[in-house]
């Protein structure tokens, strides 16, 4: 793992991946790193919650582990699972072999000591199935733990993140309890669908990234695109906060902004006028109602640009 | 910069925010890793340990702001200081008196309540300790108790006086200070009387007593801050049952075993049954018109309705939401163009629905039939949220009755306090007897157990 001494070590090896962070998330990414705790990012779709941990593990050169969560998601998707099929077959072939194992046994008790030995065999590592969050803590290299859209989960779920995040550790009953061997980066991310319990919260370093100033997203678009036109990037950025003002149901995010810069180039646009707007409106907004408003609106969304 | 830190979650919890003890812990150690004299280094610390709740972020940024960038810590230090002195000195004021009542009131206001608690009730005895200073002892308690609200009447004229006089404090807090001291007199006072009345006028609270008061506020005496509340909390409570409704679904999915398809997945398990398989249960769907007065006496509790119904819309298969004065309007597309808030505000904006106009049930009703007479199905739930004050004319009893026998269920949920329902100009006893349920659905904790009872 490359060495991170300061916050704005951070901003750079971030910059280096694409990423142009904020001193404030550079700063508690910083802090995460160097108390060891998880960050826990909250903001709209599509502004780069997901994107800061993936790049984070390409610049600092880690393995990102990703468990995406959903409804219904449990332990034996996101911790670890038994290998039954496996177990079975090997159940049937103790089948076969028990007289040999116990052939020689000189009463009962004995018999049974001899099967609650195989028995411990069943439950072993040989047999664990390991799964996103199991993965993570048994690595022998330190490794970015990405918990992606945590609020989709069940409120159940929570409850078993809370002994990984807070002591970095999992327990299987049938084993014991494994420690982590380097306690992993940890980003779980939130879009707010549902509120995530105290608890969990308390055990993470909060991070809300919101929608970006207008240099900060004009700056975004130059790194993606380093042969854009300023004018271009300040009248694209201008007309995305316009857009982002009017009552509509779906803000248009940061990769709403690099898509539409992108399509732009690729038309070659010299300049956006309505026309050009009507032309791309799909990239921005996803619904109807929002692109007849935007459209209605052009003369403010391209006014402010 | 422990100390620094402490003062700060301090000045947050005074206004009106929580600090955990394993914040601050995480604080204190994030503290030593960025650079003290980097602003915007130390704001992303605090606000990344500190604050939890992200819609507290707006309030967290403001606190920050005037901590460290107007310097109001030393001046708050003092101010903190210099009132609670000043209620101290009241207390010591009252104790200066000299007799029983002085007494018991000064131990009061000090924080100890068990004099006065020992005059509460019905039993003759008095079994006061205030005998040697106070010479109260052998009395009778309802004298005593008389001797006290008489007292309190005269105090609190005196103290807001009192609290006037305290130049030494901001206006802001000689004001905070009057609020107060009239308010622990009118609580004793409510005490000895007992008869200890739900309290519903807040500005006496201070901002951390207000957080905690918030659910049992009637919808009409919130303040504009406060309606923001409840619309997170109606958020919170619309999670708790979607929450409550996937385990309620889970539960319902874990007892219904499919014996074919366990058989079926059996098979490559050498007919072991290995993984059970269970049945899906159909989910009941109904369906759900809203009908909300927005006259103005109803309006504020209508915005809360409608914000719980359309959070937890998934677990209807529709739902139409009608307004009225006196004629039912759809408002449905509104919701369908807009995010809530916004649709919220447009539809009680609109002209052409009558505002400043005299409610009409009766005649909001027949419209209704008249205009949507498709709406109503089998599986409908009608819900009609208006308090029934119906201006004394016919409520036309016949239009609800028509609606009722078409739908599954109908369900009042009336904002006004059950005491007034009986009144002249309600005409709630006229409609009654066509509801399946009349509920009073006037505070926070009201529509939550409504809510509750509506979906699961």
């Amino acid at each position: 793992m490359k060495k991170v001494e300061s916050v704005e070590d951070v901003t750079n090896i971030l910059a280096k991946q694409g990423y142009v962070s904020s001193e404030e998330i550079s700063t508690i990414v910083y802090l995460a790193i160097k108390m060891k705790r998880p960050i826990l990012v909250e903001g709209p779709a599509g502004v780069g919650k997901t994107e800061l941990a993936k790049s984070l593990s390409r610049a600092l050169a880690l393995e990102l582990i990703q468990l995406q969560c959903y409804e219904g998601l449990d332990e034996s998707k996101a911790i670890y699972e038994w290998e039954y099929a496996k177990q079975l077959l090997y159940t049937q072939i103790l089948k076969e072999k028990i007289n040999d194992v116990i052939g020689d046994s000189s009463d009962l008790n004995d018999s049974i000591k001899k099967l609650v030995g195989l028995e411990d065999a069943f439950f072993s590592d040989h047999f664990l199935l390991p799964r996103p969050l199991l993965k993570s803590i048994r690595s022998e290299k330190q490794t970015v733990l990405l918990i992606d859209e945590v609020d989709k989960s069940d409120p159940e779920f929570e409850a078993y993140l809370l002994e990984v995040l807070s002591s970095n550790e999992i327990t299987i009953p049938e084993i014991g309890t494994l420690q982590a061997k380097e306690i992993p980066i940890v980003f779980l991310t939130s879009n707010n669908v549902r509120d995530l319990s105290d608890a969990l919260k308390r055990r993470c370093l909060n991070l809300y990234v919101d929608f970006p100033t207008e240099e900060l997203e004009a700056q975004i678009v130059k790194s993606k695109f380093p042969h854009i036109r300023d004018e271009l990037v300040d009248k694209l950025v201008k007309a995305v906060h316009a857009i982002r003002e009017l009552e509509i149901k779906k803000k248009p995010s940061i990769s709403e902004t690099i898509d539409w810069a992108e399509s732009l180039l690729t038309l070659q646009v010299e300049d956006i006028t309505p026309k050009e707007l009507q032309q791309t409106l799909g990239i921005l907004s996803k619904y109807k109602t929002d692109m007849d408003q935007i459209m209605q609106n052009s003369d403010k969304v391209l006014g402010a640009a | 910069m422990v100390s620094m830190v402490l003062k700060f979650a301090g000045y947050m919890r005074y206004n009106g925010l929580t600090v955990s003890t394993s914040a601050l812990h995480n604080t204190i150690s994030a503290m030593q890793w960025v650079n003290p004299l980097n602003r915007t280094q130390v704001y992303a610390a605090l606000e990344s340990c500190l604050v939890q709740n992200m819609t507290e972020r707006k309030k967290f940024r403001k606190i920050f702001q005037k901590f460290f960038e107007e310097q109001s810590l030393i001046e708050l230090e003092h101010e903190e200081v210099a009132y609670k002195m000043q209620v101290q000195e009241f207390a010591s004021q009252l104790r200066e008196e000299g007799d029983y009542v002085g007494k018991i009131l000064s131990d009061y206001m000090d924080g100890e309540v068990a004099g006065l608690l020992q005059n509460m009730g019905d039993n003759q005895t008095f079994r006061t300790v205030y005998d040697e200073t106070a010479s109260g002892i052998g009395m009778n308690k309802e004298k005593v108790r008389a001797d006290i609200i008489k007292r309190i009447d005269r105090l609190k004229d005196k103290a807001v006086d009192f609290a006037d006089a305290s130049f030494h404090l901001s206006r802001e807090k000689r004001e905070a200070l009057s609020d107060y001291l009239r308010q622990q007199l009118e609580d004793a006072r409510e005490l000895l009387k007992n008869n200890p009345r739900k309290r519903k006028l807040r500005n006496h609270l201070m901002p951390w007593e207000r957080q905690k008061a918030i659910s049992s506020i009637s919808f009409d005496k919130l303040t504009m801050e406060e309606q923001e509340k409840v619309k997170q909390e109606v958020e919170r409570i619309a999670q708790k049952l979607k929450d409550a409704l996937s385990r309620q679904k889970k539960k319902a999915r874990r007892g219904h075993l499919d014996v074919k398809n366990t058989i079926r997945h059996s098979m490559k398990f050498n007919g072991i049954p290995f993984n059970i398989k269970t049945r899906r249960p159909a989910r009941k769907k109904g369906k759900i018109i809203a009908l909300c007065d927005i006259s103005m006496s109803v309006a504020y509790a209508a915005q809360f309705t409608l914000l719980l119904l359309y959070r937890l819309q998934n677990r209807f298969s529709k739902i139409r939401s009608f307004v009225f004065i006196r004629n039912a309007y759809e408002i449905s597309d509104l919701f369908k163009k807009y995010p809530l808030e916004t649709a919220l505000k447009k539809a009680i904006k609109q002209h052409h629905i009558g505002m400043g106009q005299l409610t009409n049930y009766g005649a909001t009703f027949k419209s209704f039939l008249t205009n949507y007479p498709n709406a109503i199905t089998r599986d409908t739930t009608i819900l009609i949220l208006g308090d029934a004050l119906n201006n004394c004319v016919d409520p036309q009893v016949q239009y609800l009755k028509e609606m009722s026998d078409k739908a599954l269920r109908t369900i009042w949920l009336n904002p006004e306090e059950e005491k007034y329902w009986y009144t002249t100009s309600s005409a709630i006893k006229d409609y009654e007897p066509y509801c399946s349920q009349v509920v009073e659905c006037a505070t926070i904790d009201q529509l939550s157990d409504f809510a509750k009872n509506l979906v699961l």
